[in-house]
């Protein structure tokens, strides 16, 4: 870390948002630059609300810092491998431009009420999505789904090592493309993967259906692959654990939270594998997000009906229905299971 | 005696709060002491860091936390 200057950001007020484009969901999420503010790559990767520490490590930190500095040992020799790093330009060049983020200024008040004045990363994530919400347009899968970690697409990367594949699932497109358990991933699309959050860049700002080029090391040699995105792909993503789906939740479910019934209580409640089982597992009770609860929904509900919906669908597929398919203002018809009775309920979108 | 169990309940809510909402500005201005105190890190300053980097030739290492 001595060959590093290291700073710390402790808000995003003020943060420029077209240099730093990032999974707004972390808690730790970490750029390595050159002061021309050239990227050499990020690190910070999550797929988990209570084990926030399961897809980072101390080693895999270790080793990202190692790749950065032998990047910038490099510059500006490798400045073309470098671009397509950083994004596109922001529409909205700060936080604070956008619509529901305007009471926010630039600058913490360090003389007042300090942590009020803090705006938080995962703001700017929801702030992105109501600029849809509020238009009354479907929120695209990019931005519903975004940062997709590489499981998606079947493969697992180990969080101790930069970008090496730990398995590939069987039947997935990555085993399909040819990838491989101990494949290192060099480079996508060009670009030098020094973490997981790398890969999950790539994947970000790439647009289906596509081909990204891969230059992997397997037992000591370079390898060339294609990994193929085709249509919808991102839709393997689980939203569910990110805490800017608190608010999706208030406007798409009334501040519920559903999770699929385990298989022997499917069984119990007579339900079949292929048949939506979302459980209520938390009522929430304040303001927009006591908009279930006040239409009768209540902890421990069975969803067996949505929106005349009766195939399984997991917490993320419903979002994703509602989200893209059904507006504020609208009511959806719901059947919950309760007690062993069927009971018809209503829920108002937000 | 509702009105009276109400009343002081709002009361016992809004001082929790207010105590709570002082221990949140107290762990932010504590959090800025303590790491501008290790000499490491650069705190909440990016035109700072920068700087450095440029005047010394390393790389930035910039931590969003």
């Amino acid at each position: 870390m001595d060959g590093f200057v290291k700073v710390r950001i402790v808000q995003a007020n003020g943060m420029d948002l077209s240099q730093f484009q990032f999974d707004f969901d972390l808690t730790f999420a970490t750029f390595f630059m050159n002061a021309d503010m050239t990227l050499y790559g990020r690190f910070g990767s999550r797929s988990d609300f209570k084990d926030a520490m399961r897809d980072m490590s101390l080693e895999g930190f270790q080793k990202a810092l190692g790749a950065a500095l032998e990047l910038h040992k490099e510059y500006p020799a490798n400045s073309a491998s470098l671009i397509g790093k950083k994004g596109p330009e922001s529409t909205f060049k700060v936080p604070e431009e956008y619509p529901s983020l305007r009471k926010y200024k630039p600058t913490l008040d360090y003389e007042g009420k300090v942590a009020r004045s803090c705006m938080h990363c995962h703001m700017v994530g929801a702030a992105e999505r109501m600029i849809f919400r509020e238009k009354h347009k479907p929120i695209p899968d990019e931005v519903l789904y975004l940062w997709p970690m590489p499981e998606v697409l079947g493969m697992t990367l180990d969080s101790k090592d930069k970008a090496r594949i730990t398995s590939v699932a069987k039947g997935s497109s990555a085993e399909k493309d040819g990838f491989q358990t101990d494949d290192d991933i060099l480079t996508l699309e060009g670009q030098p993967m020094i973490s997981i959050a790398d890969v999950q860049w790539v994947l970000h700002v790439a647009e289906a259906p596509t081909t990204l080029k891969a230059e992997i090391l397997r037992n000591g040699q370079t390898v060339n692959l294609d990994l193929s995105l085709n249509e919808g792909w991102r839709r393997n993503s689980d939203i569910s654990w990110r805490t800017t789906t608190w608010d999706l939740r208030r406007m798409g479910t009334g501040g519920l939270v559903l999770e699929e019934l385990p298989a022997a209580d499917r069984q119990k409640a007579g339900l079949a594998d292929t048949e939506l089982a979302l459980q209520v597992k938390h009522v929430g009770q304040y303001g927009d997000h006591a908009v279930g609860k006040k239409a009768g929904f209540k902890k421990g509900d069975i969803f067996v009906t949505f929106d005349g919906k009766t195939h399984r669908m997991t917490e993320t597929d419903l979002m994703a229905h509602v989200m893209q398919n059904r507006m504020p203002g609208e009511r959806i018809p719901v059947t919950v299971l309760r007690a062993g009775t069927r009971v018809d309920l209503e829920l108002p979108m937000q | 005696m509702i009105r009276y169990i109400t009343a002081l309940t709002s009361l016992l809510l809004l001082v929790s709060g207010l105590v709570l909402a002082q221990d949140r500005d107290t762990k932010v201005h504590n959090d800025r002491k303590v790491v501008q105190a290790t000499g490491l890190w650069i705190y909440n300053d990016l035109p700072k860091g920068i700087a450095e980097a440029k005047k010394t030739g390393k790389p930035l290492l910039i931590v969003f936390r």
